[in-house]
């Protein structure tokens, strides 16, 4: 009887190992010859390699990568050499027993190893070293925890040993001090603040930290710097994908690194497709390529844009994976109470819609019947001018009802988005001294607008929506948002709650959206809808949607008071100082 | 003084936090979150005039109310005290509007609900009966 071809020792190619790394470290492995049809095979399992690509391939990555590879050689076997393949069969067993291992870091019988690295006493919670333990092991993490459970402490503990150093940590525009400040405050490590867009050369130091803004300039830097641990901080700021000058720079260091970070409580901005492109950074492909991502699991959304269809699945998928780590207050036993969202509709001046409406009109014509960039150029606009006139229209009745909880001695934390609204905010509320902490402000009177707010010199801070992330000590003196305009992005109020609802808050804050039933608010409330419930099923998909937490006693209480002419009746006791936490509870309570 | 129906049904149903992907996901969520509060005293897809609502609710201690047969409920039987609610996530205002008003007809309804992301305006009545509209969107805030 002839043999059948799979059992006498066929081979269709040859591949050997030219760059070993110890442990986890990657290795580069070369396919120097293969038979045209396995060469198809071998592209359709191993995307990366371009379809384009003619041999020698090249495949470089960790444990997983020669555990897929020696599945590939079972079906179509290659000349390797011994010492080449026992070196794979023993990566393939670290990559089997990783994964039993990174399953059992989640589990509850899990008992943290000591970190060094940390100053004196200063120590990371258990939680905070298991998302270091766990992006260790995996070379990349999406860390989602909930707002005010400390990822900055994650990440530090993440690299705080010299295997990881050096680290670049990329935060937004107005955080990189307050990084140096963690860094110095938790370890020895040595930071540098990269000052501008156009490379000049660096000091030594173990952490670089360079804001998204100033990222793209260095994208040539990616190669020859090696960094290799990468932390993107707030990596929705990548959402908008590689596209982008910042996203091409954070592709090519995010490349080059053993291991990276994605940090965020708020990962989908707006609509579910943009966790493809923030995974992308993370993992090349680990959700398929764009067209395969979006085929099997997005449908058709509002916009063009693409809406992922079950997001519990791709959450739960994304857990599975060990791609992404999400915890909330609860589960770390954290007792804060969440936020109290409390929707009030406010009147609209007719006149200052009304203003508007011939041009709103005309803008409203040609997003329907202009050519594509007319359409386009029209749909901004009119989005623009629409927000601002509700935004106007609501401004007085918005400082009338900041004006009761004022009245009654209440900090409050105003936010909004447009110029002109602050300047009726600004005017109606003189008496009360406000201060602002907006994209207008440097980061000098930033600084003054916060010591003002907390040191009790006022009680009315008016902030931009897109302003205060990652902002910390508001919460030592204030319980009160008020939103007197809309984002687009739920994910932005978000932020802006947790300023007031993060550790230190001793009481329960009060979200209070201020809303019209004209003008863009009824329409933005309907996307904030559609978004949240996106992101709520990526982000938490084993609980169901939280109950919105919705008491207005306490706002009606104030305004009866201010009825009464008794507001003072409400008034807290003078603030106090923010308490100095001890080094030993601030390691953890971070 | 007894609650009135339709306040029973959105005491229900307000805060919660629906799916807004898929039309079939967010009534599937809320016909847990029905079956739970009111128990048998609910029912799904119920043909009555100006078509089939998504469901119709009998909020009220049943011991007052008569209580729906098992199976499908022809119209004539659907219960005094009826609410009936329409879920909605697609589709223009003025349309969804129009859809219904054609349910607001139906005899045997004391009122509907509109549970949509939709800004749908509402003055409180529907041909002489109250009609909230429930906005879906706002619990997500």
């Amino acid at each position: 009887m002839t043999p059948s071809l799979l059992q006498h020792q066929r081979t269709y190619g040859t591949i050997e190992l030219t760059a070993a790394g110890a442990g986890h470290q990657h290795n580069t492995w070369t396919i120097t010859e293969i038979e045209p049809h396995v060469a198809i095979r071998l592209k359709q399992v191993f995307p990366r390699i371009a379809k384009t690509a003619r041999p020698p391939f090249r495949l470089t990555g960790g444990p997983q990568l020669d555990a897929d590879l020696q599945w590939f050689l079972a079906r179509y076997p290659m000349r390797i050499d011994t010492a080449a393949a026992s070196a794979m069969a023993e990566r393939k067993t670290l990559f089997e027993l990783g994964q039993a291992e990174l399953g059992h870091i989640l589990s509850t019988t899990w008992r943290p190893p000591s970190v060094g690295g940390f100053r004196g006493n200063q120590r990371p919670y258990d939680y905070q070293v298991q998302a270091a333990e766990l992006a260790r092991r995996t070379g990349r993490l999406l860390l989602m925890d909930e707002m005010g459970l400390g990822k900055t402490v994650s990440a530090i503990a993440t690299f705080v040993e010299p295997d990881y150093l050096p680290a670049l940590v990329v935060p937004q525009t107005h955080l990189p001090g307050q990084w140096a400040e963690k860094i110095a405050e938790f370890t020895a490590l040595t930071t540098h603040i990269v000052k501008q867009t156009k490379p000049y050369p660096l000091p030594p130091a173990d952490v670089i930290i360079c804001p998204y803004s100033k990222l793209s300039g260095w994208i040539d830097y990616a190669e020859t710097a090696v960094f290799k641990t990468v932390v993107f901080d707030e990596i929705q700021e990548l959402r908008s994908g590689e596209g982008t000058a910042k996203g091409a720079a954070a592709k090519a260091f995010a490349q080059t690194a053993q291991l990276v970070l994605g940090l965020s409580g708020t990962p989908i901005y707006n609509y579910g497709e943009e966790i493809w492109r923030i995974c992308n950074f993370l993992e090349a492909g680990c959700l398929g390529d764009w067209w395969d991502f979006v085929r099997e699991w997005c449908k058709p959304g509002p916009g063009g844009k693409w809406v992922v269809a079950d997001p519990p699945a791709l959450g739960t998928y994304l857990r599975e994976t060990h791609l992404a780590l999400r915890r909330t207050r609860l589960d770390v036993g954290h007792e804060r109470k969440f936020p109290n969202t409390i929707i009030h509709t406010v009147a609209t001046d007719e006149d200052t819609l009304a203003d508007e409406a011939a041009l709103m009109a005309s803008l409203a014509r040609q997003v329907i019947g202009g050519s594509f960039v007319e359409r386009g150029q029209a749909a901004r606009e009119f989005d623009m001018r629409l927000r601002q006139a509700t935004g106007l229209a609501k401004a007085p009745h918005v400082a009338a009802f900041v004006k009761i909880l004022l009245a009654a001695g209440q900090p409050v934390l105003l936010c909004g988005w447009h110029r002109d609204v602050y300047d009726v905010w600004m005017r109606e509320l003189a008496a009360h001294n406000p201060v602002l902490y907006t994209g207008s402000e440097s980061p000098r009177q930033k600084a003054r607008t916060v010591e003002a707010f907390t040191s009790g010199a006022t009680n009315l801070m008016i902030m931009s929506l897109r302003s205060g992330a990652g902002l910390d000590g508001l919460q030592h003196r204030c319980r009160t948002i008020v939103f007197g305009e809309l984002d687009w992005s739920p994910k932005v109020h978000e932020q802006c709650t947790a300023r007031l609802d993060r550790p230190g808050q001793t009481d329960q804050v009060d979200a209070i959206y201020l809303v019209s039933e004209d003008g863009s608010d009824p329409a933005i409330m309907g996307v904030l809808g559609l978004k949240s419930s996106q992101s709520a099923g990526i982000v938490d998909p084993l609980s169901a949607p939280a109950e919105q937490n919705a008491d207005a006693t306490r706002i009606r209480q104030l305004a009866e008071l201010y009825l009464a002419g008794k507001s003072h009746l409400a008034t807290p006791p003078p603030a106090s100082k923010p308490q100095r936490v001890p080094a030993l509870e601030q390691g953890t309570l971070l | 003084m007894a609650e009135s129906p339709i306040i029973a049904v959105l005491a229900a149903l307000a805060g919660r936090r629906f799916p807004l992907e898929d039309e079939k996901q967010t009534q599937a969520a809320m016909e847990a979150v029905l079956r739970h509060e009111f128990r048998g005293r609910m029912q799904r897809e119920v043909r009555i005039m100006g078509g089939i609502i998504d469901f119709v609710v009998w909020p009220l201690d049943p011991a007052q109310l008569p209580r729906p047969p098992a199976g499908s409920a022809p119209a004539e039987s659907v219960g005094a005290n009826a609410i009936g609610i329409e879920v909605k996530i697609k589709g223009q205002p003025r349309e969804i509007l129009r859809q219904v008003r054609g349910y607001a007809w139906e005899p045997t309804l004391a009122g509907l609900i509109l549970a949509t992301a939709k800004p749908v305006p509402s003055d409180g009545e529907l041909c002489g009966k109250p009609f909230v509209v429930l906005d879906l969107a706002r619990a997500w805030l």
